[in-house]
C-alpha cells in the first residue's frame, strides 16, 4: 500500500527524506509543510489527510524564517490529538524526530508529554541505514496499526481483532486489566498508546526477540539471531495483531507451550546450555549458549533479558527494577548483577527511560556492589 | 694592758698543765691576739654556717646537687641517696659515695676550712683525673640547708680506721659564738682496709620531700652529669703517661626513696636522659675506607642506614657513637627542654678519644671542630645541629690511625689529610643523621631545598611552648637556640615569638600565593572547559549535519548505475573515515559533559568505568594499531565518593600521554595496559605503555602545572600538550586521599604511572 506522511522541521527539512519507505508498503513524506502559527500548522496537516506526522522537537529554533513558530513539538501534537478525539477512523500516528538531548528534555520534565507521541526516533541516527530501515518498518507498522484500530472502533470483541487472537486463547490468557482499559476508550491514539506501551514494547503477553533469545539462552554474540526468531514465528508463535508490522513479537504463552514440548518440561528447569542444544536440534541451527555475566556459567536458568544490558539473565543473579505502574499482564523489568556492580544501569538511565533499582532489592544491590553477595 | 696580762697568765697556766686543754689554749690565744693595738683582723661568727647553708642555698634540690658534685670531685663512681621518713620534716637523708674519702688532715684542711682553695689548686681529681666541678669551697654547707644535724663518716682506701664527725648545726653553731671556738670531735673507728668513701647522714631534715620536690631533685641530679656513662673517657692528655691512671668507669647517681605507699622510686641518669635523645647515630669507616652511617630513633619509630659515596682512604678505621637531642617539647616529651638545653650546653659536643683517652679540645664547649655552630649560625644548615645537640664520641686508635698525630703542645691533632678525613667523616655522619631526622619530622634541611613545604607552627603554639619553658625565675630555652639566662630573657622570648609569627606570616603569604596561582590555573581550565564544551556541541552539530548529508547522498546513489555507484561509495567512505575521528572526539566530549553536569559525589565502580573507557577508545586504539588491555581486581572494586567524570579525566589524560609517547617512540608493537587493583585502603590504577618513557630530566617536573614537552605535537584525540594533564591527575589523586607517581614499569613496558585514591570501604 502507499501511504503519505508529513515531516515538520524548522531547519533541516531534508531529514524527512530518511523517513520515506519504499517497497510493498511505501510511505512518502511531504516536506513542504513548514512551521507556522500553531493553529495554521495543524490546519495544514489536517487538510493534507496524512497517514502519519513526524515532528522535529525544536520548532522554535529558526525564528528568522518562521517567526510565528513559538512552540515545540508538544504544542501541535496536543492540538492534533484533540482534533482526533471523536474521529477514530481518521486518527493517525504522530512520531517525534529529534536529538537525544532534546528528547530527554521533553520526557524528563513532563512525564505525560510522551503520551502524545507514538514513538520517538533519534535524528542523528537517521543517516544510519540499519536504523532507518527499522524506523521505516515501524512507521509502516504504526500506520497500519492505527488503521486496524480505526477499523474496529465501536465494534464488539474489538480486542480479539486488535490482537488477532481467538477467544479461546484470550480466555486462556485472560488479561482482564487490558480488556478493561481497551473497553474504556474508543479514541484510536489512546488505544494505540495502550497497545504500544503495555503489549508491544514490554514483555508480558508478548515477547520481544531479545526476550525469546534470553529464554532460549542464546548468546547475544551469535550471528543471525533473527533466524531463530523467524523459526519460532513460523512455528506459529508469532503475533500478528495491531502494530505487528513494525514490531515483530511472539506470543509468550505460545512460546512457553512450544518450549515445554520441544525443549523440556518444565522448560524453566532446563539449564541454558541444554536449551540451546535442544533448540539447535529442532531448528537445525548452531547457536552458542549464553554465559551468565555474573557466574560465567552456561548452565544457568536464564529467564529474561536484563533491562540494562539485554543479555540473558538468571533470576537469582538479578534485582527488580523500579517499575511501579506495571500492569499485571506485563513482566516486571529486572537488572542483572553485573550491571548493578558496574553501575551500568545508571548510565542507562541517562537515556530516555530512567532505570532504577526497586527499593525492596536495594539491600541485595548493596551486597552486590560491595562484593559481599554470597558466592555459590 | 691588765687584760692582756691576765690572758697571758691564763694561757701560761693552761700550757703548764701536763695535758693542756687545746680548746682553752686556742680561745685564749685568739683573745690575746685581739689585744693587739696597732692592727685589726676579721673574726667569724658561728652563724656564718647558717648563712652559707640555709640562707645561701635556696632550694633543697640545689643543696643535694652540691653534695653530689663533691662526690664526683672525690672520684666516686657511684652515689646512693636514701631518704627515710621524708614525707614530713624530721626525716633522714643519707648520701653514700665510694670516693677517695678523707683522712684527718684532709678533714681539717679541706672539710673544716671555709672557702678552701683545695679544688682550685687541684682542679683535676687524683684518681680519674676528673675536672672537678666545685671551686668555691663552700658547697658542703648544703648539708646544713638540708638538716639540723650531720654525721660525717669517711674512709680512705688502705687505712684501718675511718673517721666520724658529728655536726649539730642548730645547737652549736649559734649567733654570738666565734666559729673557731666551736669544736667537733673526730671519732676514729675501725674499718676494712679496702673500704673507702664518705657517708653523709643528714638528720632531722628541715623540710619534707614531696613528690614534686623529689622530681625536681631528680632533674637536678639528671643534669648534673653528662648523660651517658663515660666508659672510656676523661683523661687529660697531660695525664696520659701516668702509670696510675685508671679509666674512669663513670659516675652513677641513684636516688632510692621509699614513699608512704611503700613504692620504690629508682632513678638512673643514663636511662632517663638518654631515652630522651631523638635518635642514636652510629658510624664507622671500614677497612676499605667506606663510611657507613646508621640512625635509630625510637621516638620517630624509624631506622635508616646509608653508605657514603665518599671514600676515606687515609684516616683508617674509625667508630662513632652519638646521641642526638632536639630541645623542643615535641621531640623531648616528659622533660624540661630548658634543663635539657642547659645540659646540652654544658656537656654537649662530639668528643674524641684515642685508645680510650680524651683528646682535647674536641667536643669542649667552645670548640667547633665540626663547624656545626658556624653552619647552623649562618643557616647553611637549618636542622638543629649545633654542638649542644649532640652527645657522643669518636674513637680512634694509635695503631689503626697512625696518621692522626698529636701536636707537641698536646692540644689536639695535627690538621693533616687524615685529620680532615676524620672531621669530614664525623660531620657527614651526623649531618646525614640530622637531616634524616628532619626529613622524618618534616623540617627543612637546607636553605636551598626545592619544593619543600614547611610545617609551620601557629604562633599561639610557639607562645604556649615558650610559656611552658619559662620557669619561675623567668629563664627559658628552646630548640636549637642559645638560652641566655637572666635579664635578656624577655627580649629573647619576644624574638622567638616574632620569628615564629614572621614564619607563619611568610607561610600564609606563600599559601595565598600558591592558591592564587592555583586559582589562575583553574580559571584557565574553566575557560578551556567552556571552550571545549562549545567545541563539543558544535562538533556534534556538524557531525549530525555531515552524517545526514552523507546519508542522503547514499540514498541518492541507489538511483545511479552500478559503476558510478561503486566509485562514489568509495569516495564517500574516504570522507567518512577522515571526519569520523574528529566526531569520535566530539562525541567523547559530549559524553563527558553530560556526566560533568552532575556535582553529586558517588562511589564509582572501577570496572564499570574502565569498561566504558575501554569501549569508548578501543576502536580508536585499534585504528592506531595499539594493543589496549585492561584488568580490574577484584571485580567489585569501587572508589571512595568522587565525581565520576574525574576518573574519566584521569584515564583520558594518561591515555593521551601514552598515545603521544608511543608515536614518539615509533613503537612497532605499541601497547597500553591499565591494571586496577585493591591496595590496602586504596584503589591503585597502574597505567603502562611501551612508548618513549619519561626522561630523567623531566621526572621531577611532570606534575608541575603547564609543564609540557609536546607543544608542537598533535593528535586527533591526544591533542597538543597543555602541561595541565598530569597536574590535574595529581590534584584529583590528592583530593581523594591518594597520590600519583611515576614508578618502575613491568617487563615489556617503558613507562608506568601509578594513581591511587581511597577506595570505598563501605563506610
Amino acid at each position: 500500500m502507499e501511504f503519505t506522511g508529513i515531516y515538520i522541521d524548522d531547519q533541516e527539512q531534508n531529514y524527512g527524506e530518511f523517513l520515506n519507505v519504499t517497497g510493498k508498503d511505501s510511505v512518502k513524506f511531504r516536506l513542504d509543510i513548514r512551521p507556522n502559527e500553531a493553529g495554521k500548522l495543524v490546519e495544514s496537516i489536517l487538510k493534507a489527510n496524512t497517514d502519519i506526522v513526524a515532528l522535529d522537537y525544536r520548532l522554535d529554533d529558526n525564528q528568522r524564517s518562521f517567526p510565528e513558530a513559538t512552540y515545540r513539538a508538544g504544542g501541535p501534537a496536543q492540538m492534533l490529538r484533540e482534533e482526533m478525539l471523536d474521529r477514530p477512523d481518521e486518527d493517525f500516528p504522530i512520531i517525534l524526530i529529534s536529538t537525544e538531548e532534546n528528547i530527554r528534555q521533553l520526557y524528563r520534565p513532563d512525564e505525560t508529554a510522551h503520551n502524545l507521541f507514538d514513538a520517538w526516533y533519534l535524528k542523528t541516527k537517521l543517516p544510519d541505514e540499519t536504523y532507518t530501515k527499522k524506523v521505516g518498518t515501524q512507521i509502516v507498522g504504526l500506520i497500519k496499526g492505527y488503521k486496524t484500530i480505526g477499523d474496529v472502533a465501536g465494534k464488539a470483541q474489538k480486542h480479539l481483532t486488535l490482537l488477532n487472537l481467538s477467544l479461546d486463547e484470550w480466555n486462556e490468557l485472560n488479561p482482564s486489566a487490558l480488556l478493561i482499559s481497551l473497553r474504556e476508550t474508543s479514541v484510536t491514539h489512546v488505544i494505540a498508546r495502550i497497545l504500544l506501551q503495555n503489549v508491544i514494547k514490554r514483555p508480558g503477553l508478548l515477547l520481544r526477540p531479545i526476550d525469546a533469545y534470553a529464554r532460549l539462552s542464546l548468546a547475544p554474540e551469535n550471528d543471525n539471531l533473527d533466524k531463530a526468531f523467524k523459526f519460532l514465528f513460523d512455528a506459529g508463535l508469532g503475533y500478528e495483531g495491531a502494530f505487528s508490522d513494525g514490531w515483530p513479537r511472539l506470543w509468550r504463552h505460545r512460546f512457553e507451550k512450544w518450549a515445554h514440548e520441544n525443549i523440556g518440561d518444565p522448560f524453566s528447569s532446563v539449564p541454558g546450555n541444554n536449551r540451546v542444544d535442544f533448540f539447535n536440534t529442532v531448528a537445525r541451527t548452531e547457536y552458542k549458549a549464553a554465559r551468565s555475566k555474573w557466574s560465567g556459567r552456561d548452565d544457568e536458568l536464564f529467564s529474561f533479558a536484563c533491562a540494562s544490558c539485554q543479555a540473558p539473565t538468571e533470576l537469582k543473579h538479578s534485582v527488580a527494577a523500579h517499575d511501579p505502574l506495571v500492569p499485571k499482564y506485563c513482566e516486571r523489568r529486572r537488572i542483572c548483577f553485573e550491571c548493578v556492580q558496574t553501575d551500568a544501569y545508571l548510565r542507562k538511565a541517562l537515556l530516555i527511560e530512567a532505570l532504577l533499582i526497586d527499593g525492596e532489592d536495594e539491600n541485595i544491590a548493596a551486597l552486590v556492589r560491595s562484593g559481599d553477595f554470597p558466592k555459590e | 694592758m691588765n687584760k692582756q696580762n691576765d690572758i697571758k697568765n691564763r694561757l701560761q697556766k693552761e700550757l703548764g698543765k701536763n695535758i693542756p686543754d687545746l680548746q682553752i689554749v686556742a680561745t685564749l690565744t685568739d683573745k690575746l691576739l685581739d689585744q693587739k693595738e696597732d692592727a685589726v683582723r676579721f673574726s667569724v661568727d658561728a652563724q656564718i654556717i647558717n648563712r652559707l647553708g640555709y640562707e645561701l642555698v635556696g632550694k633543697q634540690e640545689t643543696a643535694l646537687s652540691e653534695l653530689i658534685k663533691n662526690a664526683y670531685d672525690a672520684d666516686a663512681t657511684s652515689v646512693e641517696i636514701n631518704f627515710e621518713s621524708y614525707n614530713n620534716p624530721g626525716g633522714t637523708l643519707t648520701i653514700i659515695d665510694n670516693g677517695n674519702g678523707m683522712n684527718v688532715d684532709v678533714i681539717k684542711q679541706a672539710w673544716m676550712r671555709l672557702s678552701t682553695p683545695d679544688k682550685n689548686e687541684n682542679p683535676i681529681s687524683p684518681l680519674y683525673y676528673r675536672s672537678r666541678a666545685g671551686k668555691k669551697g663552700i658547697g658542703r654547707f648544703a648539708v646544713q640547708r638540708l638538716g639540723k644535724k650531720l654525721v660525717l663518716r669517711t674512709e680512705v682506701d688502705g687505712e684501718d680506721v675511718g673517721y666520724e664527725v658529728v655536726f649539730n648545726w642548730d645547737k652549736d653553731f649559734i649567733a654570738g659564738e666565734d666559729l673557731t671556738n666551736i669544736w667537733n670531735i673526730i671519732r676514729p673507728y675501725k674499718k676494712k682496709t679496702s673500704s673507702k668513701g664518705t657517708t653523709l647522714s643528714i638528720l632531722d631534715l628541715r623540710d619534707k620531700w614531696t613528690h614534686a620536690t623529689m622530681e625536681r631533685a631528680w632533674k637536678s641530679v639528671l643534669f648534673l652529669q653528662p648523660p651517658f656513662k663515660i666508659s672510656n673517657t676523661p683523661q687529660a692528655d697531660t695525664c696520659r703517661s701516668s702509670k696510675d691512671t685508671k679509666l674512669d668507669p663513670g659516675f652513677q647517681v641513684v636516688i632510692n626513696g621509699l614513699s608512704d605507699q611503700g613504692r620504690l622510686n629508682e632513678f638512673s641518669i643514663q636511662k632517663s636522659f638518654l631515652d630522651h635523645a631523638i635518635a642514636t647515630i652510629t658510624g664507622y669507616i671500614d677497612e676499605d675506607g667506606r663510611a657507613h652511617f646508621s640512625l635509630n630513633s625510637k621516638t620517630l619509630s624509624s631506622e635508616d642506614a646509608h653508605t657514603s659515596e665518599q671514600r676515606y682512604l687515609v684516616v683508617g678505621p674509625i667508630h662513632l657513637e652519638v646521641w642526638y637531642f632536639i630541645y623542643s617539647r615535641d621531640a623531648m616529651p616528659g622533660t624540661s627542654t630548658r634543663q635539657a638545653l642547659e645540659m646540652g650546653q654544658k656537656f654537649g659536643g662530639v668528643r674524641l678519644y684515642r685508645n680510650g683517652f680524651r683528646v682535647l679540645p674536641y667536643g669542649e664547649r667552645l670548640d667547633d671542630w665540626l663547624l656545626l655552630a658556624e653552619d647552623t649560625g649562618r643557616r647553611n644548615l637549618l636542622v638543629p645541629a649545633n654542638n649542644f645537640n649532640f652527645f657522643g664520641q669518636v674513637e680512634i686508635n694509635r695503631d689503626k690511625n697512625p696518621f692522626l698525630e698529636e701536636t707537641s703542645s698536646r692540644e689536639g691533632l695535627i690538621e693533616n689529610e687524615a685529620f680532615e678525613e676524620l672531621r669530614s667523616f664525623t660531620r657527614q655522619c651526623i649531618e646525614w643523621a640530622a637531616k634524616r631526622v628532619a626529613a622524618i619530622r618534616d623540617r627543612k634541611t637546607k636553605g636551598t631545598q626545592a619544593g619543600f613545604v614547611s610545617v609551620v607552627r601557629k604562633p599561639s603554639e610557639v607562645v604556649g611552648e615558650l610559656l611552658g619553658d619559662i620557669d619561675e625565675e623567668g629563664s627559658y630555652g628552646g630548640e636549637g637556640q642559645d638560652s641566655t639566662l637572666g635579664s635578656g630573657d624577655i627580649r629573647n622570648i619576644l624574638k622567638d615569638v616574632q620569628a615564629s609569627a614572621k614564619a607563619y606570616e611568610d607561610y600564609q603569604s606563600a599559601q595565598y600565593e600558591s592558591m592564587a596561582r592555583y586559582e589562575e590555573m583553574l580559571r584557565i581550565l574553566a575557560s578551556l572547559g567552556l571552550s571545549i564544551a562549545v567545541f563539543g556541541h558544535e562538533i556534534t552539530g556538524v557531525s549530525n549535519s555531515v552524517n545526514k548529508e552523507l546519508g542522503l547522498f547514499s540514498r541518492e546513489l541507489k538511483s545511479l548505475d552500478t559503476k558510478l555507484q561503486t566509485r562514489l561509495k568509495a569516495r564517500k567512505n574516504d570522507i567518512e573515515k577522515a571526519i569520523n575521528r574528529v566526531f569520535d572526539l566530539g562525541n567523547y566530549i559530549s559524553h563527558l559533559i553530560s556526566y560533568t553536569g552532575s556535582r553529586k559525589l558517588e562511589t564509582v565502580s572501577v570496572r564499570g568505568r574502565m569498561n566504558d573507557f575501554f569501549g569508548q577508545f578501543n576502536e580508536y586504539m585499534d585504528k592506531l594499531g595499539i594493543l589496549f588491555e585492561t584488568n580490574v581486581t577484584p571485580r567489585e572494586l569501587r572508589t571512595c565518593k568522587m565525581h565520576p567524570s574525574e576518573l574519566d579525566s584521569v584515564l583520558f589524560n594518561f591515555l593521551t600521554n601514552s598515545i603521544k609517547a608511543l608515536k614518539r617512540a615509533n613503537q612497532k608493537n605499541p601497547k597500553v595496559r591499565i591494571d586496577a587493583y585493591k591496595d590496602s585502603k586504596f584503589v591503585t590504577i597502574r597505567f603502562e605503555d611501551n612508548g618513549i618513557g619519561v626522561s630523567d630530566a623531566y621526572k621531577d617536573r611532570i606534575f608541575d602545572a603547564f609543564f609540557t614537552t609536546t607543544e608542537e605535537d598533535f593528535d586527533d584525540i591526544a591533542g597538543p600538550g597543555t602541561g595541565l594533564g598530569l597536574r590535574i591527575v595529581s590534584d584529583i589523586a590528592s583530593s581523594y586521599g591518594g597520590d600519583v607517581k611515576l614508578v618502575d614499569p613491568t617487563k615489556g613496558y617503558r613507562c608506568c604511572f601509578e594513581f591511587r585514591i581511597l577506595r570505598d570501604c563501605g563506610n
